[in-house]
């Protein structure tokens, strides 16, 4: 029998189980009293859906995932693979060499770039949703996901891990996003255009003009 | 130490004096009222600014019983906020600080926000939620600076209620246009659905606004219904934000502040979403939740006393101040 293990996370519980034999996760989103039972019955129920509708999708988009086993809407629950990794977040903020940390970075942007090439949105792109085991990265929480074509929504998400390397990677945050913007660009074809407008609507919400931003993002041909 | 804070970064003229105790000497405001019908015009605001300013001065001096000759400091917004209304309160802190031969301190607004909220509501180190009419941000401590977790990504959660409010010809000469929506909100509990904006650790009011207007003129739902079921998406947004910032941070206070605030509504949701981490719950009354000169004061004698200096050449304004632009040298 497995030590059960509970986690809070703002959105769901996630419980460490046993399923058939092998190791789970579940990820059960309980309600929350503070939201209308309308709005929360919704937002629990259509985001099981999604989320488990992009995990799959992103393994057929060459992404690794966890497996899903179940998918209990009664109880938004979905009971997934448990996978036996570490965060980047931690790895980032390790002992290990920057040459080591870099091959991770780059290798999230060549892995964000499939993602994005399928039309499949993360909407919640940090390092806390990457796990790396074996040397492989494995994405999780897609809880804020969505299926677009839209260019706007691509660019919200590179600015999502953008935030991240800024708010908990301080020190190097400037190579991060450079060496992500690479490995991005390696497979997604149209970066540059995701890029352009990421500039746009970071000028936008952070009431700045887009040539103070403009350095950060690598648009030369 | 005494100091003396000038705010005017928006349609609130204040000026606030305070010890460094924490005692508060005077709290002055003057708010400015735009026509009927619309929203606050920057250039009319700082006009009401520069008229007011002489003796809403004159008033705080009054109140505290301070002479002029014994304030230490002189704070003001640098901002962010309109440029018009901030170069107001620029030009009044570098006349007095000449004629009073005072050193000036120019201080970020949303950091003054928050450090208020610390002082009076005896909190160590919370997760800030700053909703106004002009800002909407989820700011916490983090490596020596007050880091925005998450934030709009058009228009604040405020603006939204006070364009919603005039599209329904809601009047706000009683009462601030978000308390009206409250109280048309009071009246209902049937939801309508309108979509539910989060970008990772963002919100977004502007569709939200549209939509809520196509409610407006489709005639189908009562006005109370769709301001209910406005009140109900965009404040489960903002608490949800605020909800990840602190699982995120792992800290254990949660502190709202800005004009948003005095929504009870509001108040009641985070006060059940903190509670439910096992975080306490702050709200500040109006005098200090509202912007006023006391935070920026006391912002003042802050940075001032860890050993910060405002040369005179540094005190123009910057409409786009943002909180991480400054290292918290004070603690």
């Amino acid at each position: 029998m497995l030590n059960k293990e509970n986690k809070w996370g703002a959105e769901a519980v996630l419980l460490k189980d046993d399923w058939l034999g092998f190791q789970v996760m579940k990820k059960n989103r309980i309600p929350k009293s503070y939201r209308i039972k309308q709005i929360d019955d919704e937002l629990r129920n259509s985001r099981t859906i999604s989320e488990s509708k992009l995990i799959m999708a992103s393994r057929d988009a060459g992404v690794k995932t966890p497996f899903i086993f179940d998918i209990d809407l009664d109880s938004s629950t979905i009971t997934m693979e448990f996978i036996e990794g570490k965060l980047v977040k931690d790895v980032l903020n390790s002992e290990a060499t920057l040459e080591e940390k870099l091959q991770y970075v780059e290798l999230i942007g060549e892995q964000v770039g499939k993602l994005h090439n399928s039309n499949i949105i993360h909407g919640d792109l940090t390092t806390s949703n990457i796990l790396i085991k074996n040397r492989e990265l494995v994405f999780i929480d897609f809880g804020l996901g969505k299926f677009s074509q839209a260019i706007e929504d691509k660019a919200v998400d590179i600015l999502l891990i953008k935030k991240c390397f800024t708010s908990t990677h301080t020190k190097f945050e400037s190579d991060y996003f450079t060496t992500f913007q690479k490995g991005y660009m390696s497979t997604m074809s149209e970066a540059k255009s995701i890029f352009r407008r990421a500039i746009k609507v970071e000028a936008r919400a952070r009431h700045l003009k887009e040539n103070q931003v403009i350095g950060d993002y690598l648009l030369s041909e | 130490m005494i100091s003396l804070g000038i705010e005017s970064s928006a349609d609130k003229l204040g000026v606030g004096i305070i010890d460094d105790k924490g005692n508060v000497l005077s709290n002055v405001r003057r708010t400015y009222k735009p026509p009927y019908g619309s929203g606050i015009h920057p250039r009319e605001a700082s006009e009401y600014h520069s008229s007011t300013m002489p003796k809403a001065i004159e008033d705080a001096f009054h109140e505290s019983g301070i002479k002029p000759e014994e304030i230490d400091l002189i704070s003001f917004t640098k901002g962010p906020g309109f440029g018009p209304c901030l170069r107001i309160g620029a030009v009044t802190a570098r006349t007095l600080s000449l004629s009073l031969g005072k050193p000036l301190m120019a201080v970020n607004h949303p950091i003054a926000h928050v450090e208020i909220g610390r002082l009076v509501g005896e909190l160590d180190d919370p997760v800030v939620l700053y909703v106004s009419g002009g800002n909407t941000q989820v700011i916490a401590f983090s490596e020596r600076r007050y880091r925005v977790f998450g934030e709009t990504i058009d228009i604040p959660v405020g603006n939204c209620l006070d364009v919603f409010g005039r599209n329904a010809g809601l009047s706000d000469k009683e009462n601030p246009m978000g308390r009206m929506i409250e109280l048309e909100a009071l009246k209902s509990s049937t939801y309508v659905s309108i979509p539910y904006v989060i970008k990772g650790m963002d919100v977004s009011f502007s569709g939200i606004l549209t939509h809520a207007t196509r409610l407006l003129d489709s005639k189908k739902h009562p006005l109370e219904d769709i301001a209910f079921s406005l009140q109900e998406t965009v404040f489960s947004m903002l608490v949800e934000v605020t909800e990840r910032a602190l699982a995120h941070t792992r800290k254990e206070e949660v502190l709202v502040c800005g004009g948003v605030a005095a929504n009870s509504r509001l108040k009641e949701m985070l006060e059940e979403m903190a509670s439910s981490h096992d975080a306490s719950f702050r709200g500040l009354n109006a005098d200090l939740a509202l912007d006023n000169g006391v935070m920026i004061a006391w912002l003042g004698i802050l940075m001032k006393q860890s050993g910060v200096t405002t040369e005179f050449e540094d005190t123009i304004v910057d409409q786009h101040f943002r909180p991480e632009d400054v290292e918290v040298t004070w603690r």
